[in-house]
């Protein structure tokens, strides 16, 4: 579940650019990540010191931020993965498939997460104009759903480029019968 | 087609795109959504629900625990803990026969009680345990096997990224299982330990001696790995004793593992951009997956198979332990080829409703508990089998003069120990689920 190897750099100007562009994204979530462990404990700090009588209390909303903030760091951290080969595959019959099989697959596989990065895309956006037509708030703080679902969008976006770009990669790779790089294991 | 046909259908499409290296959370994405086309006769459904799934899938409060509990890990990677645990459990065991294995084995287990992933587990204690069982000239094959055994506590002794999706899908109480994995997991640990005892008998030249350590240095050591017992404590324990969720628990937990490695100086240099991308990857990868059983599962609903199935096993009125000893099998022949998560959220919702219409003899909770603790063992198992058990691969990976031949081979006595165990807890719910009743 987690990894081990070293996480493999791509080549050429457009992947440079690809790589930084997604290992940034992938770094403000988890700033979401380090905010929603800071909310967390100030709000259980607060808590506590409230059962003492002394002052505080929980941060009101924490458990709607914490929802929010979880939502937007997945999306932000979807093209990372994807970039990043992070994908669990079953690579039983790899060896019977040779370099280029394995390449063949790879495309493949990038090409039908591209087109479910674009689909999720598409509808997230159409769930966006819903909810900002709508105007629906979170229960307690009201903060407009919209917020969240706009800056999903920025991941979901992401996700469909990587995709196109790894699609790029993998159709390279199967040119030049090349075996894609080890995958960082999932 | 009916749609249980179907449903019955999607089985080997799905398992021929997954062995044509199709990422599995991407595969059962596909195989749900076209699913619910053929069932509903429409795209229009299926289309308009996911306007809002992706995102109210991620950002479901339960599920925010997961990757909380990853960048827990990759904190407690980088801090320095894993070095504290070892030198404290080779104190302790280093100068018996075998020690310096079953000092990785218990550091593992340390380790595994503030990391919920098995690979990050095996990969941090195999950086500092292979070094030092080389040195006292222990084989290859058991030095590789046990690690990789090691690795498998992660997951059993809580916390437990698997646990907590078990009991997101069955809709049982997360601070019980943790409870309940207490025991199994120490028993996991005694058992590899027991392991390396008997493999060290039967091949004496496997493993060779070190110094005994003197009791205040024991005493040094032991106090060193205080950190870890405080987050695990305040984890598990705040979590069990409602002090909050266990969202908050792992948020703590990270807060916790983060201010150790802070502290060790283990957040230098761009290592807390390397933690963050490390948890982007795994988190990645697991919500594809989550979201792709979701939208799978609920094409299986709508075409009643679950339902149909375990009315059909109750029909047949097959014993319910052979219907279990069936399932515990699949899911051992399973591990073999699949990784554990996708194994669960794959199967759960199929093989949870016709088990639970058993009669076992325990309280439908219990009874939940009880399975969710053998079904967390037996896909753990496949981790350290061939072909692709992923802890052999990354121990291996770091063990460059042994060959894999020789990691599986090592790695076999490991797995005969998981499926004893295995036995046991099956036989004797009670050893799982004392701790509960008692707690609770």
């Amino acid at each position: 579940m987690s990894e081990t190897g070293e996480i493999v750099r791509e080549e050429g100007w457009i992947g440079r650019v690809v790589d930084v562009a997604a290992s940034g994204l992938a770094f403000v979530g988890g700033l979401f990540l380090l905010y929603i462990v800071v909310l967390t404990c100030v709000s259980i700090l607060g808590r506590a010191l409230l059962t003492v009588d002394l002052c505080c209390g929980p941060v009101p909303g924490d458990v709607e931020m914490i929802e929010i903030a979880s939502g937007v760091a997945v999306f932000f951290f979807l093209p990372f993965c994807q970039l990043k080969r992070g994908h669990v595959t079953v690579d039983i019959f790899s060896g019977l498939m040779g370099r280029r099989g394995v390449a063949v697959t790879d495309l493949a596989g990038n090409l039908l997460m591209t087109a479910a990065a674009v689909v999720i895309l598409w509808r997230l956006e159409l769930g966006f104009q819903d909810k900002l037509r709508s105007g629906e708030t979170t229960f307690i703080l009201a903060i407009p759903l919209w917020w969240g679902y706009a800056l999903a969008l920025v991941g979901a976006v992401a996700f469909a480029l990587v995709g196109a770009y790894t699609l790029l990669r993998s159709v390279f790779e199967v040119a030049s019968a090349k075996a894609p790089a080890s995958p960082h294991h999932g | 087609m009916s749609n249980l046909e179907i449903a019955l259908l999607s089985f080997p499409v799905l398992l021929v795109l997954i062995f044509a290296r199709m990422p599995i959370g991407l595969a059962m994405l596909i195989c749900g959504f076209f699913g619910n086309w053929l069932v509903l006769g429409r795209f229009t459904p299926i289309l308009a629900q996911m306007k809002t799934l992706t995102f109210t899938t991620f950002s479901s409060y339960s599920l925010s625990i997961i990757p909380l509990f990853l960048l827990m890990g990759q904190f407690a990677a980088k801090g320095g803990m894993s070095q504290a645990l070892f030198r404290a459990a080779n104190g302790w065991l280093g100068h018996r026969k075998g020690g310096v294995a079953m000092a990785a084995i218990g550091a593992c287990a340390g380790f595994g009680a503030i990391c919920g992933s098995s690979i990050a587990t095996a990969a941090t204690m195999g950086k500092v345990a292979l070094p030092e069982l080389k040195r006292f000239g222990y084989d290859g094959g058991l030095a590789t096997g046990a690690l990789a055994a090691g690795g498998t506590l992660g997951i059993l002794i809580p916390p437990s990224v698997i646990l907590v999706i078990y009991a997101i899908l069955t809709e049982q109480n997360i601070a019980k299982l943790f409870l309940a994995a207490v025991v199994p997991g120490v028993l996991a640990m005694l058992g590899y330990m027991l392991t390396i005892a008997i493999y060290v008998r039967v091949k004496p030249d496997a493993s060779g001696l070190r110094d005994k350590a003197p009791m205040a240095e024991r005493l040094q050591l032991t106090f060193e790995v205080w950190p870890v017992l405080i987050v695990f404590f305040l984890v598990v324990f705040g979590i069990y004793f409602g002090w909050f969720t266990p969202t908050e628990g792992a948020a703590i937990g990270a807060a916790g593992t983060g201010l150790i490695a802070l502290l060790n100086g283990g957040l230098k240099g761009g290592a807390l951009g390397e933690s963050v991308r490390e948890t982007a990857v795994a988190t990645g990868m697991i919500f594809l997956i989550i979201l792709g059983a979701g939208v799978y599962n609920s094409f299986l609903a709508l075409s009643q198979l679950p339902q149909e199935a375990a009315g059909w096993v109750v029909d047949q009125g097959f014993s319910p332990w052979m219907v279990l000893t069936v399932i515990l099998l699949t899911y051992l022949a399973f591990g073999c080829v699949m990784d554990s998560l996708s194994m669960i959220l794959l199967t759960v919702p199929i093989f949870f409703p016709i088990v639970s219409g058993l009669d076992f003899g325990l309280s439908p909770d219990e009874f939940a508990i009880w399975f969710g603790i053998l079904i967390l063992i037996v896909v753990e198992v496949g981790l350290i089998t061939p072909p692709v058990g992923l802890n052999l691969f990354v121990i291996n990976s770091m063990a460059k003069d042994t060959p894999m031949i020789r990691t599986f081979q090592g790695a076999a006595p490991f797995v005969a120990s998981d499926i004893v165990r295995t036995a046991i807890l099956a036989f004797f719910p009670i050893i799982t689920l004392f701790l509960v009743r008692w707690l609770y």
